[in-house]
């Protein structure tokens, strides 16, 4: 029967065009704008790291002084003390340190002009733990951190930008007056978010390069506006020195701890390294050691910001006007097929077989209507991903899981809108409606 | 086949109750022929509605093929009307959408038939009625009585036991209402069972009973058939 209640409903098309395309396009158009800022939202919150999410921490400290507290919201980073203490502890898998400076880059052999580059510092374990696929080469050794080697990993991008695309391993890059050797070029890789460095950068690109943390330590390079460095203390003196030794929070460090065991073995360890320096009179705020697995770090961080989840919402509304002026269409085409009802039911239809009628016909309305809504929402995405040129284009770009979901929404809220028309036409009086017809 | 034993119809609104037919008894037995006669607004239609159980009555019993209709569920109403009548109305009541086969094949379908016995079912129905090579044709394209033949093809491919139609030459000239009537005949003849509301004489001196309803009520074989007719 379904086959001929998809037929019926076809002709059904035919029968009352105008009310049929104003239905599908109202159900196009709230599905269009829903399914626009719902795709925005649901890739932002996607799982940046699937294989590994529940086993990669971010290491949280308080080590404010007394009077100090000022809410949690900063505590993402910790200072460099803290960093080189419990680094060394053994019991993660990886662990990595985050930071950021900004720089003039250039190829010294086919530039004159150097070029305005991010450059993330790090340290091997990074394109380990956060397994990131290589072009060409590979990320520098251990031994390149312990001797703060002048080596630099390009994106791919970068690498197109400084060596037009070729395999730029063992050549140089002029890094102020230093030159950087290149050991390794990224393949295609974002992860989504990008949850490792600031939240304000977790929708944007990876970092044009990146170099061994303690390199950027060695030659002293400060820290601009793509770290949170949060000072709660002035340090004394003013030279780099002074700096790393101070109370000031702006490195970040992630851990991989394989299993529950190890998280519950490094978080006594850190516990201890607080207490230890509470004795020492520092942690004067109190004892807030955390370990925030990645998901909960994109809840605590408000990766999804509200105004994107607010937009999911209004777009639902504006779906639900849309679904309820397609109701009253609805009503308005069931009405004027009673006749043909009255006429069904007397052949021997029952209410039942009206109903399904119905629900195939506007499960075919909404099908279609999610279709064309598919079709306004890439239109939707393709006008974000130019407004918000900043964002990855890759959150404006719709899986396979989310053109499906379309149009199972298109059909079910399609459905669910028609009950009141439906249940109204099968209670039609055959008798009454017959001469209708 | 069709018992009908203190039947009436009473239509009640908030403030007025209106006798549509008072209590009356009826029997037809299978294959019989009946006319249903009397004038515009006696209740032959809501008769009609009731034996055909498009409508429910009010008091009485009604019994169809010895089961009582009264107990019969919306469902099983369905049932009935699909497998044991047929209906054929005086505007025809096709669906312009359709073409001739599908429109035949419209009670089928709810029969859980097979594609080929429907097939074979809705042959059959259109060469009985004379338009096997129009099949594909659509109701706007045939003439009033032709579409009427559609309509009765519609009521036989079930093989119900009983048809029942509501002025079916109503809208037709006295040549094509003529072979109507004897398509009609011919389907009586095969057993079906016709029962038929008509406004017209001769028509109903065709039929082998004549019943007249005046004023809600029903008197079975009116004795001065020219007299109630008028």
């Amino acid at each position: 029967m379904f086959s001929y209640y998809v037929k019926l409903a076809l002709i059904s098309f035919k029968r009352t065009p105008l009310l049929s395309f104003l239905m599908v396009l109202l159900i196009a158009m709230g599905i269009g704008a829903t399914m626009t800022t719902f795709t925005v939202s649901y890739m932002m919150s996607q799982d940046p790291l699937p294989s590994k999410s529940d086993r990669v921490f971010s290491v949280q400290m308080d080590s404010r002084g007394d009077g100090y507290d000022w809410g949690e919201s900063s505590l993402a980073e910790i200072t460099y003390m803290d960093m080189q203490n419990v680094i060394n502890s053994g019991i993660p898998k990886h662990h990595v340190v985050i930071s950021a400076v900004s720089t003039m880059l250039k190829n010294p052999q086919q530039q004159t002009q150097a070029i305005k580059s991010k450059v993330r510092t790090t340290n091997a374990d990074f394109f380990t733990m956060f397994e990131t696929p290589f072009l060409f080469g590979s990320g520098w050794d251990e031994q390149a951190d312990k001797q703060a080697q002048q080596v630099i990993v390009l994106t791919k991008k970068s690498n197109n930008r400084f060596f037009n695309g070729e395999n730029s391993v063992g050549r140089f890059l002029q890094f102020g007056d230093v030159l950087y050797q290149v050991v390794g070029v990224l393949d295609d890789w974002q992860l989504m978010p990008k949850f490792y460095g600031v939240k304000t950068e977790a929708f944007s690109e990876p970092h044009d390069v990146f170099i061994p943390f303690n390199t950027q330590v060695k030659n002293e390079l400060m820290v601009g506006n793509l770290v949170n460095n949060t000072c709660w203390k002035s340090y004394e003196g003013d030279d780099f020195a002074a700096f790393l030794a101070s109370e000031c929070m702006w490195v970040v460090l992630w851990v991989e701890l394989d299993n529950d065991a190890a998280r519950e073995q490094y978080q006594a360890y850190i516990d201890r390294y607080a207490q230890q320096q509470r004795d020492h009179g520092r942690f004067a705020n109190r004892i807030y050691n955390r370990l925030v697995d990645v998901k909960q770090y994109l809840v605590d961080e408000e990766i999804v910001s509200d105004d994107s989840k607010m937009a999911v919402w209004l777009s639902v509304l504006f779906l639900i006007v849309c679904l309820l002026n397609c109701m009253g269409l609805m009503m308005a085409k069931f009405h004027g097929k009673a006749g043909e009802v009255g006429l069904r039911r007397a052949v021997g239809a029952s209410k039942q077989h009206i109903v399904a009628q119905f629900s195939v016909e506007l499960a075919v309305i909404g099908f279609i209507g999610g279709l064309v809504g598919l079709i306004l929402a890439q239109f939707g995405l393709a006008i974000a991903e130019n407004l918000y040129n900043y964002l990855h284009a890759s959150l404006m770009q719709m899986n396979l899981i989310l053109v499906l979901s379309t149009l199972l929404l298109a059909v079910l809220v399609s459905c669910t809108f028609g009950l009141l028309p439906i249940f109204k036409a099968s209670l039609t009086q055959p008798s009454s409606q017959l001469k209708s017809l | 086949m069709l018992k009908m034993t203190g039947l009436a119809k009473v239509y009640l609104t908030s403030d007025v109750k209106t006798q549509a037919l008072q209590p009356f008894n009826l029997s037809i037995e299978q294959g019989e022929f009946v006319a249903v006669i009397g004038p515009s607004g006696s209740g032959k239609t809501t008769f009609l509605n009731i034996a055909g159980l498009l409508e429910n009555h009010s008091e009485g019993v009604y019994e169809l093929d010895g089961k009582d209709v009264s107990t019969l569920s919306d469902k099983h109403k369905s049932a009935y009307r699909n497998e044991k009548i047929g209906f054929v109305f005086q505007s025809f009541n096709l669906i312009p959408e359709l073409n001739l086969y599908d429109n035949i094949d419209m009670p089928l379908r709810y029969r859980k038939f097979t594609a080929k016995e429907r097939d074979e079912r809705i042959m059959k129905a259109l060469e009985q009625v004379g338009l096997a090579g129009r099949k594909n044709h659509y109701p706007t394209q045939l003439s009033g009585g032709q579409q009427q033949r559609v309509a009765i093809a519609r009521a036989i491919a079930g093989s119900p036991s009983v048809i029942f139609a509501d002025e079916p030459t109503g809208n037709l000239d006295s040549k094509m209402a003529q072979g109507i009537m004897s398509l009609l005949q011919d389907i009586n003849a095969s057993g079906t069972s016709i029962i038929m509301v008509t406004h017209d004489n001769e028509q109903a001196q065709q039929a082998q009973r004549i019943v007249q309803i005046k004023d809600g009520v029903l008197s079975e074989d009116a004795p001065i058939l020219a007299q109630a007719i008028a």
